[in-house]
Protein backbone atom coordinates (compact mmCIF):
# COMPACT_ATOMS: atom_id res chain seq x y z
CA UNK A 1 0.00 0.00 0.00
CA UNK A 2 2.90 2.34 0.74
CA UNK A 3 4.40 1.87 -2.71
CA UNK A 4 1.02 2.45 -4.33
CA UNK A 5 0.48 5.48 -2.14
CA UNK A 6 3.81 7.00 -3.21
CA UNK A 7 2.99 6.39 -6.87
CA UNK A 8 -0.35 8.10 -6.44
CA UNK A 9 1.22 11.04 -4.62
CA UNK A 10 3.63 11.51 -7.52
CA UNK A 11 0.81 11.26 -10.06
CA UNK A 12 -1.38 13.80 -8.24
CA UNK A 13 1.60 16.13 -7.89
CA UNK A 14 2.22 15.99 -11.64
CA UNK A 15 -1.46 16.51 -12.44
CA UNK A 16 -1.54 19.58 -10.18
CA UNK A 17 1.51 21.05 -11.93
CA UNK A 18 -0.41 21.47 -15.20
CA UNK A 19 -3.10 23.95 -14.11
CA UNK A 20 -0.57 25.55 -11.76
CA UNK A 21 1.64 26.38 -14.76
CA UNK A 22 -1.28 27.97 -16.60
CA UNK A 23 -2.23 29.91 -13.46
CA UNK A 24 1.34 31.16 -13.14
CA UNK A 25 1.37 32.50 -16.67
CA UNK A 26 -2.07 34.11 -16.45
CA UNK A 27 -1.80 35.63 -12.99
CA UNK A 28 1.83 36.58 -12.76
CA UNK A 29 2.60 37.67 -16.31
CA UNK A 30 -0.58 39.47 -17.25
CA UNK A 31 -0.80 41.64 -14.17
CA UNK A 32 -0.46 45.34 -15.01
CA UNK A 33 1.51 47.42 -12.51
CA UNK A 34 -0.78 49.26 -10.06
CA UNK A 35 -0.83 53.05 -10.61
CA UNK A 36 0.90 55.11 -7.95
CA UNK A 37 -1.40 56.98 -5.57
CA UNK A 38 -0.61 60.58 -4.65
CA UNK A 39 2.50 60.71 -2.48
CA UNK A 40 3.58 57.15 -3.29
CA UNK A 41 6.85 55.95 -4.71
CA UNK A 42 7.49 52.51 -6.19
CA UNK A 43 10.13 50.16 -4.78
CA UNK A 44 12.06 50.38 -8.05
CA UNK A 45 12.28 54.18 -7.91
CA UNK A 46 13.12 54.23 -4.20
CA UNK A 47 16.00 51.83 -4.89
CA UNK A 48 17.35 54.26 -7.49
CA UNK A 49 17.37 57.05 -4.89
CA UNK A 50 19.93 54.99 -3.00
CA UNK A 51 21.62 56.88 -0.16
CA UNK A 52 19.39 59.92 -0.58
CA UNK A 53 16.59 58.24 1.36
CA UNK A 54 15.78 58.15 5.05
CA UNK A 55 13.69 55.02 5.51
CA UNK A 56 10.93 55.16 8.11
CA UNK A 57 9.37 51.94 9.35
CA UNK A 58 5.72 52.38 10.38
CA UNK A 59 5.23 48.73 11.38
CA UNK A 60 5.14 47.21 14.83
CA UNK A 61 8.38 47.29 16.80
CA UNK A 62 8.75 43.49 16.77
CA UNK A 63 8.77 43.46 12.97
CA UNK A 64 11.25 46.35 12.79
CA UNK A 65 13.57 44.56 15.21
CA UNK A 66 13.35 41.34 13.23
CA UNK A 67 14.00 42.76 9.77
CA UNK A 68 13.93 46.21 8.23
CA UNK A 69 14.99 48.10 5.12
CA UNK A 70 18.60 49.04 5.84
CA UNK A 71 18.95 51.74 8.50
CA UNK A 72 15.22 52.39 8.79
CA UNK A 73 14.08 54.44 11.77
CA UNK A 74 11.08 53.12 13.67
CA UNK A 75 8.22 55.62 13.77
CA UNK A 76 4.78 54.17 14.26
CA UNK A 77 1.47 55.45 15.58
CA UNK A 78 1.78 53.48 18.81
CA UNK A 79 5.15 54.95 19.81
CA UNK A 80 4.86 58.32 18.07
CA UNK A 81 5.71 60.64 20.96
CA UNK A 82 8.68 58.57 22.11
CA UNK A 83 10.03 57.97 18.59
CA UNK A 84 9.78 61.45 17.02
CA UNK A 85 12.94 62.85 18.74
CA UNK A 86 14.98 59.86 17.53
CA UNK A 87 13.54 60.23 14.04
CA UNK A 88 14.42 63.93 13.99
CA UNK A 89 17.99 63.13 15.05
CA UNK A 90 18.32 60.90 11.97
CA UNK A 91 16.40 63.24 9.68
CA UNK A 92 18.30 65.15 7.01
CA UNK A 93 16.47 67.92 5.10
CA UNK A 94 18.48 66.94 1.98
CA UNK A 95 17.11 63.38 1.95
CA UNK A 96 13.73 62.08 0.89
CA UNK A 97 11.72 60.41 3.61
CA UNK A 98 10.15 57.13 2.50
CA UNK A 99 7.70 55.53 4.90
CA UNK A 100 6.75 51.88 4.62
CA UNK A 101 4.21 49.65 6.32
CA UNK A 102 3.45 45.97 5.96
CA UNK A 103 1.85 45.87 2.54
CA UNK A 104 -0.64 47.22 0.07
CA UNK A 105 -3.62 46.79 2.37
CA UNK A 106 -2.04 48.46 5.38
CA UNK A 107 -2.47 52.20 5.87
CA UNK A 108 -0.07 52.65 8.79
CA UNK A 109 2.55 54.16 6.46
CA UNK A 110 0.02 56.57 4.97
CA UNK A 111 -0.93 57.61 8.50
CA UNK A 112 2.67 58.24 9.56
CA UNK A 113 3.48 60.12 6.35
CA UNK A 114 0.38 62.24 6.88
CA UNK A 115 1.48 63.18 10.39
CA UNK A 116 4.99 64.04 9.26
CA UNK A 117 3.55 66.43 6.69
CA UNK A 118 0.73 67.91 8.78
CA UNK A 119 2.27 68.13 12.26
CA UNK A 120 5.98 68.51 11.58
CA UNK A 121 5.42 70.31 8.24
CA UNK A 122 8.07 68.22 6.51
CA UNK A 123 8.55 68.15 2.74
CA UNK A 124 9.75 65.27 0.62
CA UNK A 125 7.72 62.61 2.42
CA UNK A 126 6.74 59.55 0.40
CA UNK A 127 4.95 56.28 1.05
CA UNK A 128 6.48 53.10 -0.40
CA UNK A 129 3.89 51.54 -2.71
CA UNK A 130 3.14 48.02 -1.52
CA UNK A 131 5.21 48.48 1.66
CA UNK A 132 7.54 45.84 3.07
CA UNK A 133 5.87 43.14 0.93
CA UNK A 134 6.75 44.99 -2.27
CA UNK A 135 10.34 45.61 -1.12
CA UNK A 136 10.77 41.87 -0.52
CA UNK A 137 9.75 41.04 -4.08
CA UNK A 138 13.16 41.37 -5.61
CA UNK B 1 -20.66 -3.19 24.91
CA UNK B 2 -19.67 -0.32 22.61
CA UNK B 3 -20.84 -0.77 19.06
CA UNK B 4 -18.20 0.20 16.51
CA UNK B 5 -19.88 1.80 13.49
CA UNK B 6 -19.35 0.49 9.99
CA UNK B 7 -16.22 1.96 8.43
CA UNK B 8 -18.29 3.55 5.67
CA UNK B 9 -20.31 5.52 8.24
CA UNK B 10 -17.07 7.11 9.43
CA UNK B 11 -15.41 7.33 6.05
CA UNK B 12 -18.15 9.12 4.08
CA UNK B 13 -18.46 12.27 6.21
CA UNK B 14 -14.70 12.50 6.72
CA UNK B 15 -14.04 12.20 2.99
CA UNK B 16 -16.69 14.76 2.12
CA UNK B 17 -15.63 17.23 4.79
CA UNK B 18 -11.90 16.93 4.22
CA UNK B 19 -12.13 16.82 0.44
CA UNK B 20 -14.62 19.70 0.38
CA UNK B 21 -12.50 21.89 2.66
CA UNK B 22 -9.39 21.35 0.58
CA UNK B 23 -11.14 21.99 -2.73
CA UNK B 24 -12.74 25.18 -1.38
CA UNK B 25 -9.52 26.41 0.23
CA UNK B 26 -7.56 25.63 -2.93
CA UNK B 27 -9.98 27.51 -5.19
CA UNK B 28 -9.95 30.59 -2.95
CA UNK B 29 -6.17 30.71 -3.03
CA UNK B 30 -5.85 29.85 -6.72
CA UNK B 31 -7.92 32.93 -7.62
CA UNK B 32 -5.26 35.29 -6.27
CA UNK B 33 -1.80 33.75 -6.28
CA UNK B 34 -0.10 37.10 -5.75
CA UNK B 35 -1.95 37.72 -2.48
CA UNK B 36 -1.31 34.12 -1.36
CA UNK B 37 2.40 34.60 -2.05
CA UNK B 38 2.33 37.67 0.19
CA UNK B 39 0.51 35.69 2.89
CA UNK B 40 3.17 32.94 2.68
CA UNK B 41 5.88 35.59 2.89
CA UNK B 42 4.39 36.82 6.18
CA UNK B 43 5.39 33.53 7.79
CA UNK B 44 9.01 34.52 7.19
CA UNK B 45 10.02 30.94 6.43
CA UNK B 46 10.81 31.14 2.72
CA UNK B 47 12.52 33.50 0.29
CA UNK B 48 10.26 35.36 -2.14
CA UNK B 49 10.91 33.03 -5.10
CA UNK B 50 9.89 29.97 -3.11
CA UNK B 51 6.80 31.81 -1.82
CA UNK B 52 5.72 32.59 -5.38
CA UNK B 53 6.21 29.00 -6.55
CA UNK B 54 4.35 27.66 -3.52
CA UNK B 55 1.55 30.21 -4.00
CA UNK B 56 1.01 29.09 -7.58
CA UNK B 57 1.38 25.35 -7.02
CA UNK B 58 -0.07 24.59 -3.57
CA UNK B 59 -3.66 25.67 -4.26
CA UNK B 60 -3.84 23.33 -7.26
CA UNK B 61 -2.36 20.52 -5.23
CA UNK B 62 -5.10 21.12 -2.66
CA UNK B 63 -7.80 21.11 -5.33
CA UNK B 64 -6.53 17.98 -7.08
CA UNK B 65 -6.03 16.09 -3.80
CA UNK B 66 -9.43 17.22 -2.54
CA UNK B 67 -11.18 16.09 -5.74
CA UNK B 68 -9.29 12.77 -5.67
CA UNK B 69 -10.50 12.25 -2.13
CA UNK B 70 -14.10 13.11 -3.02
CA UNK B 71 -14.28 10.78 -6.04
CA UNK B 72 -12.17 8.11 -4.34
CA UNK B 73 -9.55 7.89 -7.05
CA UNK B 74 -5.85 7.67 -6.16
CA UNK B 75 -7.29 7.56 -2.69
CA UNK B 76 -4.19 6.65 -0.71
CA UNK B 77 -2.13 9.26 -2.49
CA UNK B 78 -4.80 11.89 -1.84
CA UNK B 79 -4.93 11.09 1.88
CA UNK B 80 -1.15 11.18 2.10
CA UNK B 81 -0.96 14.55 0.33
CA UNK B 82 -3.72 16.08 2.40
CA UNK B 83 -2.20 14.78 5.61
CA UNK B 84 1.21 16.13 4.58
CA UNK B 85 -0.22 19.55 3.70
CA UNK B 86 -2.16 19.73 6.97
CA UNK B 87 1.03 18.86 8.85
CA UNK B 88 3.04 21.51 6.98
CA UNK B 89 0.38 24.19 7.60
CA UNK B 90 0.30 23.15 11.27
CA UNK B 91 4.05 23.57 11.60
CA UNK B 92 3.97 26.93 9.77
CA UNK B 93 1.16 28.34 11.91
CA UNK B 94 2.72 26.99 15.10
CA UNK B 95 6.03 28.55 14.11
CA UNK B 96 4.38 31.92 13.45
CA UNK B 97 2.60 31.78 16.78
CA UNK B 98 5.81 30.84 18.58
CA UNK B 99 7.65 33.74 17.03
CA UNK B 100 4.82 36.18 17.76
CA UNK B 101 4.21 37.05 14.13
CA UNK B 102 1.15 38.99 13.10
CA UNK B 103 0.22 37.22 9.90
CA UNK B 104 -2.98 39.00 9.01
CA UNK B 105 -3.83 42.66 9.33
CA UNK B 106 -0.90 45.03 8.85
CA UNK B 107 -1.80 47.34 11.77
CA UNK B 108 -1.09 46.92 15.41
CA UNK B 109 -2.28 48.11 18.71
CA UNK B 110 -5.37 47.20 20.65
CA UNK B 111 -7.74 47.51 17.75
CA UNK B 112 -5.86 45.25 15.31
CA UNK B 113 -7.31 42.09 13.79
CA UNK B 114 -5.04 39.37 15.09
CA UNK B 115 -4.91 35.87 13.64
CA UNK B 116 -6.79 33.42 15.81
CA UNK B 117 -3.88 31.04 16.09
CA UNK B 118 -5.69 28.64 18.38
CA UNK B 119 -8.53 28.27 15.90
CA UNK B 120 -6.22 27.69 12.93
CA UNK B 121 -4.11 25.17 14.80
CA UNK B 122 -7.19 23.30 15.98
CA UNK B 123 -8.56 23.17 12.43
CA UNK B 124 -5.34 21.83 10.92
CA UNK B 125 -4.97 19.33 13.73
CA UNK B 126 -8.51 18.13 13.07
CA UNK B 127 -7.71 17.74 9.36
CA UNK B 128 -4.54 15.84 10.16
CA UNK B 129 -6.45 13.51 12.48
CA UNK B 130 -9.17 13.06 9.84
CA UNK B 131 -6.54 12.13 7.25
CA UNK B 132 -5.01 9.73 9.74
CA UNK B 133 -8.38 8.07 10.40
CA UNK B 134 -9.06 7.72 6.65
CA UNK B 135 -5.61 6.21 6.15
CA UNK B 136 -6.18 3.75 8.98
CA UNK B 137 -9.60 2.73 7.64
CA UNK B 138 -8.15 2.15 4.19
CA UNK B 139 -5.22 0.20 5.55
CA UNK B 140 -7.59 -1.95 7.66
CA UNK B 141 -9.86 -2.54 4.68
CA UNK B 142 -6.95 -3.71 2.57
CA UNK B 143 -5.59 -5.89 5.38
CA UNK B 144 -9.01 -7.53 5.87
CA UNK B 145 -9.50 -8.21 2.14
CA UNK B 146 -8.26 -11.58 0.92
CA UNK B 147 -5.07 -11.35 -1.12
CA UNK B 148 -5.45 -11.67 -4.90
CA UNK B 149 -4.84 -15.19 -6.22
CA UNK B 150 -1.29 -15.79 -7.51
CA UNK B 151 -1.16 -16.07 -11.29
CA UNK B 152 0.39 -19.27 -12.64
CA UNK C 1 -5.45 45.58 -8.27
CA UNK C 2 -5.71 41.79 -8.37
CA UNK C 3 -6.46 39.95 -11.56
CA UNK C 4 -8.02 36.54 -11.90
CA UNK C 5 -8.89 34.35 -14.85
CA UNK C 6 -12.60 34.95 -14.23
CA UNK C 7 -12.25 38.73 -14.03
CA UNK C 8 -10.28 38.66 -17.28
CA UNK C 9 -13.13 36.88 -19.12
CA UNK C 10 -15.68 39.22 -17.54
CA UNK C 11 -13.96 42.43 -18.59
CA UNK C 12 -13.39 41.16 -22.13
CA UNK C 13 -17.09 40.37 -22.48
CA UNK C 14 -18.42 43.86 -21.63
CA UNK C 15 -17.71 46.93 -23.70
CA UNK C 16 -18.63 49.59 -21.12
CA UNK C 17 -18.78 48.71 -17.45
CA UNK C 18 -20.71 50.53 -14.74
CA UNK C 19 -19.12 53.27 -12.71
CA UNK C 20 -19.50 54.41 -9.14
CA UNK C 21 -18.74 58.07 -8.59
CA UNK C 22 -18.14 59.41 -5.13
CA UNK C 23 -19.01 63.03 -4.34
CA UNK C 24 -16.15 63.47 -1.88
CA UNK C 25 -13.71 60.54 -1.86
CA UNK C 26 -11.41 62.55 0.43
CA UNK C 27 -12.80 63.89 3.70
CA UNK C 28 -11.11 65.98 6.36
CA UNK C 29 -12.54 66.02 9.86
CA UNK C 30 -11.48 67.55 13.14
CA UNK C 31 -12.39 65.93 16.43
CA UNK C 32 -11.44 66.29 20.05
CA UNK C 33 -9.75 63.33 21.69
CA UNK C 34 -12.72 62.96 24.08
CA UNK C 35 -15.04 62.35 21.13
CA UNK C 36 -13.54 58.89 20.82
CA UNK C 37 -14.52 58.41 17.22
CA UNK C 38 -15.24 60.17 13.95
CA UNK C 39 -17.88 59.27 11.40
CA UNK C 40 -17.79 60.18 7.74
CA UNK C 41 -20.38 59.60 5.03
CA UNK C 42 -19.13 58.89 1.55
CA UNK C 43 -22.06 59.44 -0.82
CA UNK C 44 -21.90 57.87 -4.26
CA UNK C 45 -23.96 57.27 -7.37
CA UNK C 46 -23.86 54.75 -10.21
CA UNK C 47 -23.36 56.99 -13.25
CA UNK C 48 -22.75 54.15 -15.67
CA UNK C 49 -25.15 52.29 -17.97
CA UNK C 50 -24.96 49.00 -16.06
CA UNK C 51 -25.77 47.71 -12.60
CA UNK C 52 -22.86 47.79 -10.17
CA UNK C 53 -22.44 45.31 -7.34
CA UNK C 54 -20.15 46.18 -4.48
CA UNK C 55 -18.35 43.02 -3.42
CA UNK C 56 -16.81 44.43 -0.26
CA UNK C 57 -15.65 47.58 1.48
CA UNK C 58 -12.17 46.96 2.82
CA UNK C 59 -10.59 48.79 5.72
CA UNK C 60 -7.01 48.35 6.80
CA UNK C 61 -7.68 47.57 10.43
CA UNK C 62 -10.29 46.94 13.08
CA UNK C 63 -10.25 50.56 14.24
CA UNK C 64 -12.12 51.56 11.11
CA UNK C 65 -15.48 50.06 10.16
CA UNK C 66 -17.61 50.66 7.08
CA UNK C 67 -21.37 50.20 6.72
CA UNK C 68 -23.35 49.94 3.52
CA UNK C 69 -27.11 49.42 3.43
CA UNK C 70 -27.10 47.37 0.22
CA UNK C 71 -24.71 46.16 -2.42
CA UNK C 72 -26.46 46.30 -5.79
CA UNK C 73 -26.99 49.61 -7.56
CA UNK C 74 -28.87 50.05 -10.81
CA UNK C 75 -27.89 52.91 -13.16
CA UNK C 76 -28.75 56.20 -11.50
CA UNK C 77 -29.01 54.72 -8.03
CA UNK C 78 -26.81 55.75 -5.18
CA UNK C 79 -26.28 55.49 -1.46
CA UNK C 80 -23.58 56.25 1.09
CA UNK C 81 -20.88 54.35 2.92
CA UNK C 82 -20.72 55.28 6.58
CA UNK C 83 -17.18 54.99 7.87
CA UNK C 84 -16.50 55.05 11.58
CA UNK C 85 -12.97 55.55 12.83
CA UNK C 86 -12.44 54.83 16.52
CA UNK C 87 -9.24 56.63 17.37
CA UNK C 88 -8.70 55.24 20.87
CA UNK C 89 -5.35 56.52 22.07
CA UNK C 90 -4.36 57.92 18.69
CA UNK C 91 -3.93 61.66 18.36
CA UNK C 92 -2.82 64.24 15.86
CA UNK C 93 -3.24 63.93 12.11
CA UNK C 94 -4.69 60.51 11.37
CA UNK C 95 -5.32 59.05 7.94
CA UNK C 96 -7.35 55.96 7.15
CA UNK C 97 -7.74 54.40 3.74
CA UNK C 98 -10.89 52.56 2.74
CA UNK C 99 -11.18 50.56 -0.48
CA UNK C 100 -14.46 49.84 -2.25
CA UNK C 101 -14.18 46.65 -4.32
CA UNK C 102 -16.80 46.07 -7.00
CA UNK C 103 -17.80 42.76 -8.53
CA UNK C 104 -15.76 43.50 -11.65
CA UNK C 105 -12.67 43.80 -9.41
CA UNK C 106 -12.44 47.59 -9.69
CA UNK C 107 -10.98 49.14 -6.54
CA UNK C 108 -12.04 52.65 -5.54
CA UNK C 109 -9.95 54.28 -2.78
CA UNK C 110 -11.57 56.51 -0.17
CA UNK C 111 -9.46 58.71 2.09
CA UNK C 112 -10.54 59.71 5.59
CA UNK C 113 -8.33 62.24 7.38
CA UNK C 114 -9.13 63.05 10.96
CA UNK C 115 -7.22 65.49 13.10
CA UNK C 116 -7.63 64.29 16.66
CA UNK C 117 -7.07 67.41 18.68
CA UNK C 118 -5.49 67.36 22.05
CA UNK C 119 -6.45 70.07 24.54
CA UNK C 120 -3.41 71.94 23.22
CA UNK C 121 -2.47 72.01 19.54
CA UNK C 122 1.05 72.96 18.56
CA UNK C 123 1.75 74.24 15.06
CA UNK C 124 4.26 73.57 13.75
CA UNK C 125 5.54 70.86 16.06
CA UNK C 126 9.01 71.19 14.52
CA UNK C 127 11.13 74.26 13.84
CA UNK C 128 14.53 73.94 12.22
CA UNK C 129 17.39 75.82 10.66
CA UNK C 130 20.00 74.64 8.24
CA UNK C 131 23.60 74.98 9.35
CA UNK C 132 24.74 78.43 8.30
CA UNK C 133 21.23 79.83 7.97
CA UNK C 134 20.65 83.16 9.78
CA UNK C 135 19.58 82.31 13.37
CA UNK C 136 16.26 84.20 13.13
CA UNK C 137 13.58 83.36 15.66
CA UNK C 138 10.75 81.13 14.45
CA UNK C 139 7.22 81.23 15.85
CA UNK C 140 5.13 78.35 17.08
CA UNK C 141 1.41 78.74 17.68
CA UNK C 142 -0.21 77.13 20.72
CA UNK C 143 -3.99 76.80 20.44
CA UNK C 144 -6.07 75.60 23.37
CA UNK C 145 -9.45 73.96 22.89
CA UNK C 146 -10.44 74.55 26.49
CA UNK C 147 -10.27 77.99 28.12
CA UNK C 148 -9.42 76.32 31.43
CA UNK C 149 -6.00 75.45 30.03
CA UNK C 150 -3.28 77.89 30.97
CA UNK C 151 0.21 77.78 29.58
CA UNK C 152 2.62 78.21 32.41
CA UNK C 153 6.07 77.94 30.85
CA UNK C 154 8.23 76.75 28.01
CA UNK C 155 11.63 75.26 28.80
CA UNK C 156 14.37 74.16 26.40
CA UNK C 157 16.52 71.04 26.89
CA UNK C 158 19.42 72.83 25.16
CA UNK C 159 20.65 76.23 26.39
CA UNK C 160 21.82 77.02 22.86
CA UNK C 161 18.22 77.05 21.61
CA UNK C 162 16.02 79.43 23.60
CA UNK C 163 12.26 79.54 23.84
CA UNK C 164 10.29 82.65 24.76
CA UNK C 165 6.62 82.70 25.66
CA UNK C 166 4.97 85.79 24.20
CA UNK C 167 2.17 87.51 26.12
CA UNK C 168 -1.12 86.25 24.76
CA UNK C 169 -4.10 88.45 23.97
CA UNK C 170 -7.39 87.16 25.35
CA UNK C 171 -9.10 84.73 22.99
CA UNK C 172 -6.04 84.42 20.79
CA UNK C 173 -3.49 81.59 20.53
CA UNK C 174 -0.31 81.80 22.54
CA UNK C 175 2.89 82.28 20.58
CA UNK C 176 6.33 80.90 21.39
CA UNK C 177 9.43 82.23 19.72
CA UNK C 178 12.29 79.76 19.31
CA UNK C 179 15.74 81.17 18.60
CA UNK C 180 19.10 79.38 18.28
CA UNK C 181 22.19 81.09 19.64
CA UNK C 182 23.80 80.42 16.29
CA UNK C 183 23.58 77.89 13.46
CA UNK C 184 27.27 77.11 13.06
CA UNK C 185 26.78 73.50 14.10
CA UNK C 186 24.06 70.89 14.42
CA UNK C 187 21.87 71.26 17.50
CA UNK C 188 19.01 69.37 19.09
CA UNK C 189 16.41 70.65 21.53
CA UNK C 190 13.10 69.44 22.88
CA UNK C 191 11.06 72.32 24.26
CA UNK C 192 8.60 71.41 26.98
CA UNK C 193 5.40 73.42 27.12
CA UNK C 194 4.00 73.09 30.62
CA UNK C 195 0.29 73.69 31.17
CA UNK C 196 -1.70 73.88 34.39
CA UNK C 197 -4.48 71.56 33.30
CA UNK C 198 -5.82 69.26 34.62
CA UNK C 199 -4.99 70.59 38.07
CA UNK C 200 -4.16 67.20 39.60
CA UNK C 201 -1.99 65.98 36.68
CA UNK C 202 -0.97 68.98 34.62
CA UNK C 203 0.06 67.96 31.11
CA UNK C 204 3.07 69.01 29.13
CA UNK C 205 3.63 69.08 25.35
CA UNK C 206 6.72 69.12 23.16
CA UNK C 207 8.04 71.40 20.46
CA UNK C 208 10.98 69.92 18.56
CA UNK C 209 13.83 72.18 17.45
CA UNK C 210 16.82 71.23 15.29
CA UNK C 211 19.74 72.84 13.55
CA UNK C 212 20.62 70.45 10.72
Amino acid sequence: MMRRGLREVALLAVIAALPASVSAVVQLKWRPPAPLAEGEVSAATARLWGEKVLWVDARARAKWERKKIGGAVLLNAEEWDASVPRFLDEWDPEKAIVVYGDGAQDDAAAGVAHRLKEELKLDGVWVLQGGWDAWQQR
Amino acid sequence: MIEIPEPKVIEWPLRLALGGVFVYAGVMKALDAQQFAIDIQHYELTPWTVSIVAAVYLPWLEIIAGVALLVRRFFVGAIALIGLMAAVFLVAIGSAWWRGLDITCGCFGREENRTNFGQHIALNLAMLVAAGVLFWLEWRARSDSPPPPHSQ
Amino acid sequence: MRFSVFALFFTLASVAHAELVFEKPLQNLHRMREDGHAEARFAFKNTGPETVTIRKVRTACGCTSAKLDRKVFAPGEGSEIVVRFTFGSRKGAQRKMITVVTEDKKEIPLDLRVWVHEPLTISPALVYWKVGEPPMGKTVKLTTSDERIGIKSVASSNPRIAATLLPAKPGEPTMVTVTPADTSQKETAELTVQTDFPADAARSYTIHARVK
